[in-house]
């Protein structure tokens, strides 16, 4: 069902189950994400691959009646154990929703909110700046900080968001459906800083858009939900693997659009 | 309604557009041949004038699979599927070529020239024209196991290739006066052997549309 890894994990999923209440949304997922590389998480709706990305950065157990098992290794360490805070989980392994929420605050001040909390020590205006200039912001900004962030377009925010997540000095970054709610323009922009970004950065990416996954990505793992079964891993390997010649009938019938 | 219809009806045209190739390319080869035993210089003007045709509607599916890529977007076997059509378009096409090729030498060889060649000739025509059906047989019914078995059949070809050069080489030595037509007939035998050569790639692409495994038949 899986394949080996070429190289040693930054995170290992094994055997992941999660309920929301009596509800089992994941059923016994393992697999792993490299060192920068880009993997995409696709699948139906309510297949449980939002649920995978949320639970990377321990985000779901901020829900009310949920129950997470199994283990999630970041650098072989479960995040899950007694003596992991999540706070500092979340600040390594950042996450960037499907809408652009940008602070109702200044664009100078989104980037320096995290840092500054995280007891960031360094010139904050060289932070704003490194940060932009690696979402490929800045030109667009540099003369405009002090603006409030909602005045920007939307796709400006979810780089601003980007900046913002960066700005904290993560390890990985998820992301889930980050341009789903932009234009083909700014798409493409965010899809150009994915792939700038894993030069730095493991990104992990949830997208409904399958020639999204094909073009960032380059591993790809399809997650299914049935009648009879919770969201469960269908399949994962190399990117082109799995669009061109998936080893899984239901994989090659989801991708292609032939999905039931 | 099933899902991806349009993307279905333009695999299916595409498959009908190889089959039209395909029964264009198979008519060439036989005329050629009749018109070489039958000296029917008519015929043969027909397999030259039809090769235009053959290549226009090998540049027309090109475009077409090329417009379905472009607005499909289409992954995994149906990505493969298209790739696969075209390339056993440039394999017809070029089998095509070789029919007028053989068409070009009709009336142009003496008559116990071709005594010597033509059996040999027909029954390679006879088997190559098979290896093209079947093939493409192969290709609409996506049969691995088929496709297969009609690359096989290249043996037969490459058996019948030698006999006819080592007749045609026998022929130059003893009668040097014929060694222009000894050599037209060396290239008309290279033209039907790489026929076989020809559906045994197209072989090889129905596998790999099915299966997505590069595969070598016929080492």
């Amino acid at each position: 069902m899986s394949n080996e890894p070429t190289s040693t994990p930054i995170i290992e999923i094994r055997n992941l189950s999660f309920c929301y209440g009596d509800f089992q949304a994941l059923e016994n997922v393992n697999m792993s994400f490299v060192k920068n590389e880009v993997t995409a998480l696709i699948g139906p709706s309510g297949c449980g691959k939002s649920t995978v990305l949320r639970t990377i950065d321990r985000m779901n157990e901020l829900i009310p009646e949920t129950r997470t098992e199994g283990e999630v290794l970041f650098h072989g360490k479960n995040i899950y154990d007694d003596d992991v805070d999540p706070v500092e989980i979340r600040r390594r392994i950042g996450i960037v929703f499907q809408k652009p929420n940008p602070f109702p605050k200044s664009i100078h001040d989104n980037i320096t909110w995290g840092a500054r909390i995280n007891g960031y020590r360094g010139d904050m205006d060289e932070l704003v700046e490194i940060s932009l200039k690696r979402t490929a912001l800045w030109d667009e900004v540099k003369d405009k900080l002090k603006q409030n962030a909602l005045r920007l377009s939307g796709g400006q925010q979810q780089r601003l968001c980007i900046a913002r997540t960066l700005a904290v000095q993560p390890e990985i970054i998820l992301m889930d459906e980050p341009a789903s709610a932009l234009d083909p323009i700014s798409t493409s922009k965010i899809e150009d800083l994915i792939y700038e970004l894993k030069q730095r950065y493991t990104i992990i990416i949830v997208t409904h858009n399958m020639q999204q996954a094909g073009r960032v990505s380059d591993k790809t793992a399809f997650f299914m939900v049935n009648d009879a079964r919770s969201g469960y891993l269908v399949e994962w390997g190399s990117t082109e693997e799995i669009f061109f010649s998936p080893r899984d009938p239901k994989t090659e019938a989801y991708i292609s659009g032939r999905f039931g | 309604m099933k899902p991806r219809m349009h993307l279905n009806d333009d695999l299916t045209e595409l498959y009908d557009r190889i089959l039209r190739i395909g029964s264009l390319v198979e008519d060439a080869l036989r005329k050629s041949v009749v018109a070489l035993s039958t000296d029917d210089e008519e015929l043969a003007r027909e397999v030259v004038i039809g090769d235009l045709e053959i290549d226009r509607l090998r540049n027309d599916l090109e475009d077409f699979a090329t417009k379905v890529i472009a607005l499909e977007q289409p992954v995994a076997t149906d990505l493969r599927e298209l790739i696969t059509s075209t390339k056993i378009a440039g394999e017809l096409e070029r089998i095509g070529d070789h029919a007028r090729h053989i068409a070009r030498l009709v009336n142009k060889l003496p008559q116990p020239v071709m005594n010597i060649a033509l059996p040999t000739i027909e029954r390679m025509s006879v088997i190559g024209i098979g290896m093209v059906h079947d093939s493409l047989t192969a290709f609409v019914e996506e049969d691995e196991l088929k496709a297969r078995e009609v690359a096989k059949q290249d043996d037969k070809m490459d058996e019948e290739h030698r006999a006819l050069y080592r007749q045609l080489v026998d022929l130059m030595r003893d009668h040097p006066e014929w060694i222009a037509h000894g050599v037209d007939l060396l290239f008309l035998n290279r033209f039907l052997e790489r026929l076989g050569d020809h559906v045994t790639n197209m072989c090889e692409c129905v596998i790999f549309g099915k299966s997505g495994e590069h595969v070598e038949l016929n080492k």
